[in-house]
């Protein structure tokens, strides 16, 4: 731990909207004494020294592979864990959970052609059931984020994936609220 | 940046009352659907109405929560982001329900990103040595009671973290320059505390199947890949 006067240097971040990389960090062997301040305008921080970095073996499970997670749009996640369970939908916008014995259960399976199918906006989920937003769109080539309508939210069981129609907006913007069985 | 002729909904959180979502319709921006009487209300974090339905009238308002939504993060219940549109401007956190959000800097520098933790901010900083040679980065942790830099990546570059309360996780990418094979990816992870260095190695996985976080819980990180999902147990 090295103390030292503060000077503010260019600070760099990485967290944008298509997640691409940012900086590159070159190797090299490295030195104490450099603690600039921070972004808040602190004029020195405490560096921790790091001991040489060790290596852990982490447990790892494959919960899905051959097709993408799909949504994930800003504040909208794309995968929620919840109650010890893990919820995600697939490219397609079937929803999958990872019970808490490890099995993997298709909860509700949506089988579009490609021209028609909607995006996942993203999922939310509380004690009983998993909200899935649908829309068309997503991200472009560009990166930039757009989605159109009509789109659709869906309140879905977590114990039966039964599947409720929560709000529909259709063309012309007449959203209504809907509950059906 | 929007084409919405049309309405969505897009969940960001539920409980056992209300769902909140961020919804492009009559009008935009952060509502709550109460569980027991489905219907928008605006909530205070932001909204603003469309008459015709497509553009409302202002526009600064607009790029404001549209920012907010794809470039907010939400840690716990609180969300952070920076204001770039609309007054107050700086690096802000508020709940959905606050009145008014609460301004952490308003000179946060403009070419500094972050990354929101619980309880504290995560900034990068380049780690130099002596000759003032880029040798990495560090990570730069602010909170209520001050800073502290931490080792980050070295011989890599930087393509996604995750942060808790103890530990930030990230994942490296192998590039021109480093030892290592091109391309390969590195799960690594530094304490906050104690500034204590790990790499994670993932038995059975390729080295380049990790693409970027996904979520989080106390135990597990998910991670993305091409078409697969990853559910890491944290050591």
């Amino acid at each position: 731990m090295v103390g030292s006067t503060g000077c503010r240097q260019s600070l760099l971040w990485f967290r944008i909207a298509t997640g691409a990389l940012g900086l590159f960090a070159c190797g090299g062997s490295e030195t104490s004494g450099s603690e600039p301040g921070d972004a808040f305008g602190n004029g020195s921080c405490t560096a921790l020294k790091a001991e040489e970095a060790v290596t852990l073996d982490a447990e790892v499970r494959v919960l899905a592979s051959g097709s993408r997670v799909s949504g994930g749009a800003g504040l909208a996640p794309a995968v929620v864990p919840s109650g010890g369970e893990v919820y995600w939908c697939d490219e397609s916008g079937s929803l999958f959970v990872e019970r808490q014995d490890e099995r993997v259960v298709e909860l509700r399976h949506v089988e579009e052609p490609p021209e028609k199918r909607k995006s996942v906006l993203g999922l939310a989920a509380n004690s009983a059931h998993v909200y899935v937003g649908y829309a068309y769109g997503g991200f472009g080539d560009d990166g930039t984020l757009s989605y159109r309508g009509p789109g659709r939210l869906l309140s879905i069981s977590k114990q039966d994936g039964q599947a409720t129609e929560f709000a529909r907006c259709r063309a012309g913007l007449v959203c209504t609220h809907q509950r059906r069985r | 940046m929007l084409a919405a002729e049309q309405g969505w909904f897009a969940p960001i959180s539920a409980d056992d009352e209300r769902l909140i979502v961020f919804a492009w319709s009559q009008g935009i921006g952060f509502y709550q659907v109460p569980l027991d009487h489905p219907r928008l209300e605006p909530l205070p974090l932001g909204t603003v109405s469309s008459r015709s339905g497509s553009e409302p009238s202002d526009s600064d308002a607009l790029h404001a929560l549209w920012d907010l939504f794809v470039q907010g993060q939400l840690v716990g219940d609180q969300v952070y982001w920076r204001s770039f549109y609309t007054p107050p401007l700086g690096l802000l956190r508020s709940g959905f329900d606050d009145a008014q959000p609460e301004l952490l800097s308003d000179s946060f520098p403009t070419d500094v990103s972050f990354s929101a933790g619980p309880g504290y901010i995560l900034t990068l900083q380049r780690a130099r040595d002596a000759g003032y040679h880029d040798i990495g980065l560090n990570f730069v942790r602010t909170d209520d009671s001050g800073c502290r830099s931490v080792q980050g990546p070295r011989g890599e570059a930087l393509a996604d973290v995750a942060l808790d309360a103890t530990h930030a996780y990230w994942i490296g990418t192998r590039t021109a320059g480093s030892n290592a094979a091109i391309g390969q990816n590195t799960l690594n992870r530094v304490d906050l505390e104690t500034g204590a260095v790990a790499r994670l190695n993932l038995p059975g996985i390729m080295p380049d199947y990790y693409r970027s976080f996904l979520a989080q819980d106390d135990t597990r990180l998910f991670l993305s890949s091409d078409g697969a999902l990853l559910s890491v147990r944290k050591p």
